[in-house]
């Protein structure tokens, strides 16, 4: 992929991962996930992205690629409330996000 | 006697008071987005004015007992000073009036409000780490 964010839903949340980490975008069946509480568990699909350098990680949607992010970089105040790894702050269509560092994991929920 | 003017907030069964100078707004019902992996005193993110916005406990801030459940009002707030300047959301209980205080209660870092201790919150301090 090229530059920009990639915009994915993971935990209700959405994150901004550099487009370079990513290498490919694999459907998967996500185990015993998607059902109510109470119901049976359900294989419900999701996404795995394929880390360049190694690594995997499962989201629940990929949205876009974003190239022209207004970036709030994470002052020292606010750094130690947010992930290991988060390096800025913006919106997408309203809804705010948190821009991963290149090296950052997005951490589970 | 100088005062100032304070914006007196519920936490709980607490009282603080924020300098109403620092206050942009306050918000009930702000839309927040959880962020699982955060930092305890991160009650979530929000929009505010097109921007992204930090919603922070202000009652764990201030070293009391972290809620159970999302504030339900939100105090848009400036911290630090200067270049270090930036837009806060507080999240508080409720926010009850714009009352006088001392300026010397903000060095006290505590005043009394109609008889009830009042914890008196310094925003260009408020946030960093000890």
């Amino acid at each position: 992929m090229i530059g920009g964010f990639l915009i994915v839903r993971r935990a209700g949340a959405l994150w901004g991962l550099p487009a370079e980490r990513v290498s490919t975008i694999e459907r998967v069946v996500q185990e015993g996930q998607g059902g109510a509480p109470g119901a049976p568990a359900s294989n419900a699909p999701g996404l795995e992205l394929h880390l360049a350098g190694g690594g995997r990680l499962t989201v629940d949607a990929v949205l876009t690629v974003a190239g022209n992010l207004r970036i709030h970089p994470l002052s020292g105040r606010l750094r130690r409330f947010l992930p290991a790894g988060a390096a800025g702050l913006a919106l997408l269509a309203g809804e705010p996000l948190v821009l991963m560092a290149p090296e950052g994991e997005i951490p589970h929920a | 006697m100088t005062v100032a003017p304070y914006l007196l907030v519920r936490l709980g069964e607490s009282l603080a008071a924020l300098p109403a100078g620092a206050v942009r707004r306050v918000v009930r019902g702000t839309r927040l987005h959880p962020l699982p992996g955060a930092g305890l005193g991160l009650v979530g993110l929000a929009e505010f004015a097109g921007e992204p916005l930090a919603v922070l406990d202000l009652a764990q801030l201030l070293g009391q007992e972290g809620r159970t459940s999302r504030p339900p009002v939100t105090i848009v707030t400036w911290l630090g000073s200067g270049d270090d300047r930036e837009l806060v959301g507080l999240g508080v209980d409720e926010a009850i009036e714009v009352t006088e205080l001392d300026a010397a209660a903000l060095a006290l870092g505590q005043a009394l409000v109609g008889g009830r201790p009042v914890i008196v919150v310094d925003t260009e301090q408020l946030g960093i780490e000890p």
